[in-house]
Formats: C-alpha cells, sequence, structure tokens
C-alpha cells in the first residue's frame, strides 16, 4: 500500500514528460507534413509543364539501368520482368540477378524470354561475395533485358553485381515484386535533367497493393485492400512514404529512399564502394553513407523525393510478418545511426547531420520506448484508480486529467496528422476514387490505434534492441499471397498465388529492407 | 501559347523570360522558343544554360536542336569563343545532335584543345553522332588519355565514324584497365566492317585474357544482333 502511494505521490511529473515528448514528435510531423503540403502544390503546379513527352523522345535523356535482383521469385518473375522491359524511357535495360535461387527462377526466366548464355566479361567495380556463374540475354523479344545467375549473397551482394554489369550512367534499383507505372522512370529522372550538377539520387512514393487491380504487371485499378492489417498500412504508407520523406527531401536532408524504387547515379554508389554487405537497411545505409562522403569532399549535393506515386508493392498481411518487418526496420535504422554515429548533430553534415538524424534518434528510436512507456503509465492509472474505488487500501485516485492529455497528444494529434495527410494525398494525386475507399482509410487511421500501435511499438523496441545488443538476425521465410491479375475489366482480386519469399516491403520512415534469405545473413 | 503560335515577333519576349526567377516559366520559355524554331534564339538560350538562375541545359539542348540551320553558325561561334564551358559543352553536344558535318573541325579542336574533360567529352560525343572520319585521329588520342569517362565515349564515337583507320587505336584498348572503355572499344571494332571482325576474332583467340574476353563478348553479342557498349 505504502508503494503505491507513494508511487501516485511521485509519478505525478511523468504524464508531463510524454506529453512534451508526443507533443514535440506530432508537432515536428505536423511541420513536416506542411513542407510537404507546400511540394505538392508546387508539384501541381511544375507537372503540367514537364514535358514527359518532350523527353520521352529525347536522345538527351540519361539512360539507366533497372537493377532487379531476385530469389526464389519463379512464380511471378516473367510477368514483373515483362512488364519492367516495357516501361515508358528512351533508352534504358533491365538486369535480373538471380541470387542463388533454388525454385527454378532462372528456368522460368530463360523460357520466358528466350535466354542465352554470352560470355560476359565482368568487372568488379564494387565488391561482390558470390560470384557470378552466367549471364544471358534475350535471343528476342525483350531486347534491354540481361539476366545474371549468381551465387547466393543476399540482396546487397546480388545489387553490387548489378551494378558492376549496368551500363548506363544512372541506377534504378527495384524489387522483383515491385509493379511501376509506366512512366514511373520518366519522373525520377527528372530532377537529375533539371540539376544534373547536383542531384545525385532520386527516390519515388512506394504504395501498399494490396487490394488493387493488378493486369500484366500493371495496378490499373487502385481500392483499399481487403482486411484491416493492409489497409493501416496504406494509412500508415501515405503518412510516412508521402508526407514524411516529401518534408525531408524539402529540408535537404532526406536519408531513405526505399529500395523498392530508388534512381542513384552509378559513378557515385561505385566511388561508395557499392552497397554494404551485412547491413539490413543496405538502401537507407547507401543514402547515409552517399551523403557522408560528399559532405567530407566538400561536393555539394541534393537527393530528391518524387511526391508522383510511381511504384507499388504488396504489404503484409499477417501479424507475424509484419512482426518480423516491423522488427528489422527498426533495427537497420539503428544499426545505419549506431555506423553513422559521428555524423549526429555534426554541423559538417548540414541539415543531415543537424536535424534529420538527431531526428531519428530522438523520434524513431526511441520512440517506441516512450510509447510502451506511456501505455505502462496508463495501465498504472487504471490499476490504481481501481483500487481507490474499493477503498480497501486507502489510496486516493490519481487525477485522470492529464492521462487526457496524453491520450490526445498521442492519439488525437497523431489522428489529426493521418487525416490531413489523406486530405493531402486526395488534393494532389487522387489516387483513390471510390468513396468507399477513402471511409475505409478513415476508419483504419481510427482503428490504428487500437492495438496495431501497441503492437508496433513493442515489434520496434524489440528491434532496436537487437542492433545494441548485435543479436543474429531473423530471416524467416514468410509465405506472400501476391498480385492476383484481374482477367478481365470487371474482374478484381480472385484467388491469391501463393509464393515464398523470404522477407518483406518497403514501409514507414526507418525503411531498410533485406528481401533475400542469404547463406550470408544465416551465418550472422 | 506563345510558342504555339510560332510567331517570331515573340522571340525577345520569351527570351527575358529565360531569366524569370520561376523554373516552369523558363521551362515552358525554352519549349516555346525551340517550337518557334528562329535561330535569333540560339544565342540567348545557349547563355541562359549558365545564368543566374542557370536553365536546364537539358531543356536547353532539346530547343536548340529544332532552330533552323541558320543556327548551327551560331552554335559553333559560341563553341569556339565562349568563355563559359557549360555554354561550349551544350554547344558541342547540339552541333552532334544537328549533324553539323561543317562544324567538325571546330569540335576537333575543343576535343584537343578544352581544358574541360565536360567539354572533351561532348565534342567527341558529337563527332560520333556527326561521323566525320576527320575526326579519327583526335579520337584515336582521346583514348589515351586519362580522364575514363572521355576514353569510353571516345571509343564508342570511334565505332560510329565507321572508319577503318580507327582498328589499330580500338584494338590496343581491348585491355584496357578500364572495363568500360575496353567493351566499347570490342563493341566499336564490331562497327568498323571485316577488318574490326577480324581484329576481335584474332584478339579472342589470343594469350591476352582480358582482350579476349571483351573480343568474345562482342562477338558474341554482334551475333545476336545486340550491343553491350556504356553509354
Amino acid at each position: 500500500m505504502d508503494a503505491f502511494g507513494w508511487l501516485a505521490a511521485h509519478l505525478g511529473y511523468v504524464p508531463w514528460i510524454f506529453v512534451g515528448y508526443f507533443a514535440l514528435i506530432n508537432t515536428s510531423l505536423l511541420m513536416l507534413t506542411a513542407l510537404a503540403a507546400g511540394e505538392f502544390v508546387a508539384h501541381a503546379r511544375r507537372s503540367r509543364f514537364h514535358g514527359y513527352d518532350d523527353v520521352f523522345t529525347s536522345a538527351l535523356t540519361t539512360p539507366v539501368s533497372v537493377l532487379m535482383p531476385a530469389y526464389n521469385e519463379r512464380a511471378g518473375i516473367v510477368e514483373a520482368v515483362r512488364a519492367m522491359a516495357s516501361l515508358r524511357y528512351p533508352e534504358y535495360e533491365v538486369v535480373v540477378i538471380d541470387d542463388g535461387s533454388t525454385d527454378g527462377t532462372l528456368k522460368a526466366l530463360s523460357e520466358g524470354f528466350d535466354l542465352v548464355e554470352i560470355p560476359k566479361m565482368v568487372p568488379a567495380d564494387v565488391p561482390t561475395i558470390g560470384e557470378v556463374e552466367s549471364v544471358y540475354v534475350s535471343r528476342q523479344g525483350a531486347r534491354n533485358v540481361m539476366v545474371v545467375r549468381k551465387v547466393n549473397g543476399g540482396k546487397a551482394d546480388a545489387l553490387n553485381a548489378g551494378i558492376n554489369l549496368a551500363r548506363y550512367p544512372l541506377l534504378c534499383m527495384v524489387d522483383a515484386d515491385s509493379l511501376l507505372d509506366p512512366d514511373a522512370l520518366l519522373h525520377v529522372t527528372r530532377p537529375f535533367a533539371n540539376d544534373p550538377d547536383r542531384v545525385v539520387t532520386t527516390g519515388g512514393v512506394v504504395r501498399a497493393a494490396n487490394g488493387c487491380v493488378v493486369r500484366a504487371g500493371r495496378v490499373t485499378e487502385v481500392r483499399m485492400p481487403t482486411t484491416w492489417l493492409p489497409r493501416i498500412q496504406v494509412v500508415e504508407y501515405l503518412r510516412a512514404f508521402l508526407i514524411g520523406r516529401t518534408g525531408w527531401s524539402r529540408l535537404g536532408a532526406l536519408l531513405i529512399i526505399s529500395g523498392a524504387f530508388g534512381l542513384f547515379r552509378r559513378d557515385l554508389v561505385v566511388e561508395a564502394g557499392g552497397m554494404a554487405h551485412g547491413c539490413i537497411g543496405e538502401d537507407a545505409e547507401l543514402v547515409v553513407r552517399l551523403h557522408r562522403m560528399l559532405a567530407e569532399t566538400d561536393r555539394k549535393h541534393r537527393m530528391v523525393f518524387v511526391a508522383e506515386p510511381v511504384a507499388w508493392t504488396e504489404v503484409p498481411d499477417s501479424r507475424a510478418v509484419l512482426g518480423s518487418q516491423r522488427r528489422r526496420w527498426q533495427r537497420g535504422i539503428t544499426e545505419i545511426l549506431l555506423r553513422h554515429r559521428r555524423m549526429i548533430g555534426n554541423p559538417r553534415y548540414g541539415t543531415v547531420g543537424l536535424l534529420a538524424m538527431p531526428w531519428f534518434v530522438l523520434f524513431e528510436v526511441l520512440a517506441p520506448f516512450v510509447e510502451l512507456a506511456g501505455w505502462l503509465y496508463l495501465l498504472w492509472i487504471a490499476v490504481v484508480n481501481s483500487l481507490a474505488m474499493t477503498g480497501i487500501f486507502g489510496i486516493e485516485p490519481i487525477d485522470t486529467t492529464l492521462a487526457l492529455w496524453l491520450l490526445a497528444t498521442s492519439w488525437g494529434y497523431s489522428l489529426l496528422l493521418t487525416v490531413v495527410s489523406m486530405a493531402l494525398e486526395e488534393f494532389s494525386f487522387r489516387r483513390y476514387r471510390r468513396r468507399r475507399d477513402l471511409a475505409i482509410a478513415v476508419a483504419a487511421a481510427i482503428a490504428e490505434n487500437i492495438g496495431f500501435r501497441q503492437l508496433t511499438a513493442w515489434w520496434r523496441v524489440r528491434g532496436t534492441l537487437q542492433a545494441l545488443w548485435r543479436t543474429t538476425p531473423h530471416w524467416g521465410v514468410m509465405t506472400r499471397n501476391g498480385f492476383a491479375s484481374a482477367p478481365d475489366q470487371s474482374a478484381v482480386l480472385t484467388l491469391p498465388r501463393q509464393r515464398n519469399v523470404s522477407e518483406e516491403v518497403a514501409g514507414d520512415l526507418p525503411d531498410p529492407r533485406a528481401t533475400l534469405p542469404t547463406r550470408q545473413a544465416s551465418r550472422e | 501559347m506563345l510558342g504555339a503560335a510560332r510567331r517570331v515577333e515573340y522571340v525577345p519576349t520569351l527570351t527575358r523570360l529565360l531569366e524569370d526567377p520561376q523554373p516552369e516559366v523558363r521551362r515552358v520559355a525554352i519549349r516555346s522558343l525551340g517550337r518557334i524554331g528562329s535561330a535569333d534564339a540560339a544565342e540567348p538560350l545557349l547563355h541562359s544554360v549558365s545564368g543566374d538562375p542557370p536553365t536546364s541545359s537539358m531543356d536547353v539542348s532539346a530547343a536548340l536542336v529544332l532552330l533552323a540551320p541558320d543556327a548551327t553558325a551560331v552554335l559553333a561561334r559560341i563553341a569556339r569563343e565562349s568563355t563559359s564551358d557549360v555554354e561550349r559543352a551544350v554547344a558541342a553536344e547540339v552541333l552532334g545532335l544537328r549533324g553539323a558535318v561543317v562544324s567538325a573541325p571546330t569540335l576537333i579542336t575543343m576535343l584537343q584543345d578544352s581544358n574541360s574533360p565536360e567539354v572533351q567529352i561532348r565534342a567527341a560525343r558529337a563527332l560520333g553522332r556527326i561521323g566525320d572520319p576527320r575526326a579519327v585521329q583526335a579520337l584515336s588520342e582521346a583514348l589515351g588519355l586519362s580522364d575514363v569517362r572521355l576514353r569510353t565515349v571516345a571509343a564508342r564515337a570511334l565505332g560510329e565514324l565507321g572508319a577503318a583507320a580507327a582498328i589499330s587505336a580500338l584494338a590496343g584498348h581491348l585491355d584496357d584497365p578500364d572495363h568500360r572503355v575496353a567493351t566499347n572499344a570490342a563493341e566499336a571494332l564490331c562497327r568498323l566492317g571485316d577488318g574490326g571482325y577480324h581484329t576481335l576474332v584474332q584478339a579472342s583467340m589470343g594469350d591476352n585474357g582480358r582482350a579476349a574476353g571483351h573480343a568474345r563478348e562482342a562477338l558474341a553479342m554482334q551475333a545476336l544482333g545486340k550491343t553491350a557498349d556504356a553509354a
């Protein structure tokens, strides 16, 4: 009883810490939203004058090498490559890197594209672990497709092999299951044309494709998913990808460009040493390393996030897979911040060092810890007040005013943020055209606060602790539903086809991903 | 609207808009000047790439390509005389895209004398596009320079020239330490008729493993009707 009384008396100031923290984090997110809103207005004004048709027909357009690492993607690889090889762009190649698949991915590609092996010289511009065993080109049909078969070495290693074999000055890194809009390359290469001296990398918006109608490897109709877990992630993606990254891009402090769709200058990637082996979030790590390299060599640079929706990917629809994904993301961002900790708060690295990285430490790494503590505090109030009502221990009830403030700052504020994000999306891009979808999105924004956020906080805490304790990462195999093609105009997602791949999909602000279960990974 | 009207009298107005602080306005002005096609726009368009604020060199190049034939002389003069490397680089690029054979001597001089790698690269690329065999010597010499990007472009340009005189220079770079230069040299030899083909066959059977590898790759790609060269 005394202990309860003592705690009740001395924890009076604690809620203010939570209130202050959640007010700060949500206010900073709201400021990012305001910056994003400015960018969307500018984008709406600019988009009419971009002249993508001129770019498409111009001999001056910089050629692009699209790198598609694949591991055990037999079921959907042919359709995915075919869609990728038919984008609207004047000169580009698709380099598919089969990272030692065991399910017949190469055989499917060989049959789909009539592949023939060529005696390809493989440069060693960036280091690789798994040896390139063979290189193939299509004898007929897809003239711009090259397939590389290599010994399994992980996603970063597969990308490094692709970087070595890429012919063109711009590298576009995509996942084997990314679905790109036909004009995606035209959109994300535009900043390179506008500011060729300073733009070093661009990233496009990645959205959840669950529930969408997919025809011939293209999203032809945007719809909300049919289950709540993906629906909540749709809302999350809007807030994190579209709003968060657009805001950071406006500040010149973009830290994450998703591996599901990012464009990089090849010469700088080679200079930086390629993708880092043994890093869970290799895509985000590359971006931070490029920031660091360019700042340390006093080279002005810009990393631009393109707000136009361009890439679609499937998000997890089971709690187990989602948990695994979020632990990895959090672990990845923690490891990156640890690896590049000398940049944090260092004015040499400009807004990245002074603003973005401290923000990520305070509001990405610490946030789940504070959030869980906040929930524990609310639980404590509930317990104390319940006991006070019984009158058995003679303790006084705790004033719940502060607890309501806490809920308002953590729930109410974030709900407001989500609704503003959705309104911005609706105003700028209008991808979800059905009123029913918008109603579902609002409901998902509310439902997010009941269970989803608490679980996510727990998974993220575990991810950070795993990074700090350097435990062996878990690369569980998951079953994904895949995209179902609509056979006719009326058909929507029908029977999901089963597909085994390892981990998942692009996501939230900390977006480090590693999609391939590898020998290298299992050794870590 | 001014561009769509295609009236020459709008050129001065659009020229002033090249200095507008809004990038969208500058972009539309550039495009409109290209559509009108008056050679009078060549000089202000070129100067705008080094202006404050600068215009997009890609947008300007695309517009300059569309201008009337008289613009070629203006471009060649600016390529020779401008003190701005950006302007000279864009002028060289556009001369190549316009296939301006008369400007080949100017481009050769730029390739040989410029201190700017970017100007040299654009001049080399332009010479390849124009296809004037007088450029063989300058491009062959460029193969021996230190800038890897220049060597890569020069190798490709020599293939585009289609001049058998380039065979020995290209054969010497089949084992170039830079992969892209060697690939482009092999690819260029594929385009040089029987002489290039026999050189590749010989190299593919030779003792120099690196040269043999690049030769085999180029021959295989040629057999498949594909190219392997790097941009």
